[in-house]
């Protein structure tokens, strides 16, 4: 899950960056609102976090320029302004949630996790649970519906199956997989999936990630 | 006016007598040489005599003393007597039929005689004529008086019209409906008045750069408050829980503490230009979306609004009362929240309802009056209905709770319509 965090206060950036990389997203952040406005554009980012006062541009204007070339990311603002008229200009001008600062970390979680499901069309709740399959997000831990106990996941495990079970029936490249698994620094090794891939078939069953030779990889539930 | 009327009487007095003085001395000057000695005796000749002196009582008269021997009088003087003094009299002497007569007297000597010349001369015309000068000058000085008053005061009243028109707009400064003076004063408090703005535009200044600062120091305390609270959750922390609560808690402070500066530094800008009024039919809308967005489709949010005018508040301040008051509804209802606004004997009322569990009567004292309680349990910071009494209470409204038709809360909040016409 890619998430482009826009915040120009370095110690918050942070300490959110870590947040969220240990909640299994891929994180890249920047910190001016021009170099944000084009990032987005040019990188398949699943969920944004935007702050409004940025250096360089205002939020709100890149905001409603995304909207207007047609970007559909969900965007979560985040920022000091917290009266109900600056919450309903942010929406307005696109945002699918606004967070005032400052924030419980994990309502902040809980609120990118809802957009994430929702844009998938998935109900917002603490579980993924798809063909048999239950996915916690919080524990990062994964069981079937026939075996009650948690089997804990790594990181990149975790991140690879929930992006295979928020697009059930798709069959997804290691490309794709690649794209929206590590941020743009990360050293993209497509080895490393098969790695991780593996490792969750010794963990749930084989049946659980099919692979379409030549296409990429299906969610294949709890078969 | 008094100095004026008796100074001049008395002058004029002075004047006249003077001037009759020198004509009872050439009146005497020319007696001298009336009396004609006749078989030792001295007489008068009337004929040499001019006519007043020979008429009774005609208000001329005189007596001459010839070497303290003879003694002779005007016939005019008939049998009234006429005391002789030394020079002119300073007194008026009594003389026949009320007259008041000014009386001189000369030593002469003429012939080898001495001659003791006393002329008299009726002053009462001239006292009479005094006393109407004295009535005419009183009458034309009241009257110039009143006339003197009148004009003053118009001119005073004129005068002051500008200072009267500054009050009003002081009074309005008071009231904090304008910031500077705008009366066209005559130059010479023109400086004042330029002064006063002056000054004022200066406290402006200094306001808004507290009140910016204010603002500013709010916002840029939130964001190291929220790097704060993203420390906390470390899992280092998780071993020094009663540490990591303490935290939170007087993070929770500060922010509320925040919060609440924000908000005041908000409301003491209070300048509501038209383009920032609260409209009803395009302010309503955004802000119900906005709560849908926020609690699903399993709350459903209806209104009942019967105004269409802009209401006279700050749109951002009764979007921040409603907003939260219809968020803690969609928090605690089952399915039903409801905002009702009205205009109601010159009180506008928001009322906002839901299906929740409600509060009982006993305890909505001690939600109202601990301000956070009512949504601390539900997820967020809970600063609503803190805020929300801060902007009742600044518009001199009030807050309560009730039951509401729908068997949840009704939060009720009446505000004093401000007066119109101003």
């Amino acid at each position: 899950m890619r998430l482009l965090l826009i915040e120009d206060n370095v110690p918050l950036a942070d300490e959110l960056s870590a947040l969220f990389t240990q909640h299994g997203y891929a994180v890249d952040w920047c910190t001016d609102g021009r170099d944000a406005a084009t990032m987005a554009m040019n990188e398949p980012f699943d969920v944004i976090v935007l702050d409004l006062g940025l250096p360089g541009r205002p939020g709100i204007s890149v905001l409603e320029e995304w909207r207007e070339k047609g970007l559909d990311t969900p965007v979560l603002i985040l920022t000091a302004r917290s009266s109900w008229s600056e919450r309903i200009t942010g929406l307005r001008a696109g945002a699918d949630d606004y967070l005032p600062k400052p924030f419980h970390p994990d309502e902040l979680l809980l609120r990118l996790q809802a957009l994430v499901r929702r844009r998938h069309g998935q109900r917002p709740s603490p579980t993924l649970s798809i063909a048999g399959i239950i996915l916690d997000e919080n524990s990062q831990s994964a069981w079937s519906e026939t075996n009650d106990t948690p089997i804990n996941l790594t990181r990149a495990e975790f991140a690879i199956l929930r992006y295979l079970m928020l697009h059930p029936d798709h069959v997804i490249s290691k490309d794709r997989l690649l794209d929206h698994l590590y941020d743009s620094e990360h050293d993209r090794n497509p080895n490393v999936v098969e790695v991780h891939i593996n490792h969750l078939r010794q963990k749930l069953g084989r049946g659980i990630i099919v692979t379409q030779r030549g296409q990429g990889y299906r969610f294949g539930g709890s078969t | 006016m008094l100095l004026l009327a008796q100074g001049s009487v008395v002058l004029f007095d002075y004047a006249s007598r003077d001037y009759l003085a020198e004509r009872l001395q050439e009146d005497a000057e020319s007696l001298v040489a009336a009396p004609i000695r006749e078989e030792g005796e001295m007489r008068l000749d009337p004929l040499r005599l001019r006519a007043s002196f020979n008429r009774v009582y005609s208000g001329h008269y005189f007596i001459i003393d010839v070497d303290d021997e003879f003694h002779l009088r005007s016939r005019s003087l008939w049998d009234h007597r006429l005391d002789p003094g030394n020079g002119l009299s300073d007194q008026l002497q009594r003389g026949p039929q009320g007259q008041s007569l000014l009386v001189w007297t000369g030593h002469y000597t003429r012939g080898g005689h001495d001659f003791v010349i006393t002329t008299a001369l009726d002053y009462t015309p001239i006292t009479e004529r005094l006393s109407w000068l004295r009535w005419c000058i009183w009458a034309l000085g009241g009257t110039l008086a009143v006339m003197l008053v009148l004009v003053q005061r118009r001119v005073i009243r004129l005068g002051l019209r500008p200072l009267e028109k500054l009050r009003k707009e002081l009074a309005q400064l008071h009231e904090g409906q304008r910031m500077t003076l705008e009366t066209r004063v005559p130059d010479e408090i023109a400086p004042v008045v330029e002064e006063l703005n002056h000054q004022l535009s200066r406290i402006e200044q200094v306001l808004n750069r507290s009140r910016d600062g204010i603002a500013n120091l709010g916002h840029a305390l939130k964001t190291p408050l929220a790097v704060l609270e993203t420390l906390l959750v470390r899992r280092e922390l998780n071993n020094i829980p009663e540490f990591r609560d303490a935290l939170r808690t007087r993070l929770d402070e500060i922010h509320r503490l925040v919060e609440r500066e924000l908000q005041r530094a908000r409301l003491d800008t209070c300048e509501v230009s038209p383009a920032a009024r609260f409209r009803p039919d395009s302010d309503l809308p955004p802000l119900l979306d906005t709560l849908r967005e926020i609690h699903g489709p399993a709350i459903n949010f209806t209104t009942s609004v019967e105004l269409n005018t802009p209401l006279p508040w700050d749109r951002d301040e009764l979007l921040e009362v409603l907003g939260n008051l219809l968020d803690n509804a969609g928090k605690w209802a089952k399915s039903q929240a409801r905002l009702t606004l009205l205009h109601e004997q010159s009180q506008l009322i928001m009322r906002v309802d839901d299906d929740g569990p409600g509060i009982a009567p006993q305890h909505r004292e001690d939600v109202l009056h601990r301000g956070t309680r009512l949504d601390e349990q539900v997820a967020g910071h809970g600063l609503g209905l803190g805020i929300v009494e801060q902007i009742v209470t600044h518009h001199k409204g009030r807050l309560r709770l009730d039951e509401s038709p729908f068997g949840g809360l009704a939060v009720i909040v009446e505000m004093p319509w401000p007066s119109t016409g101003e």
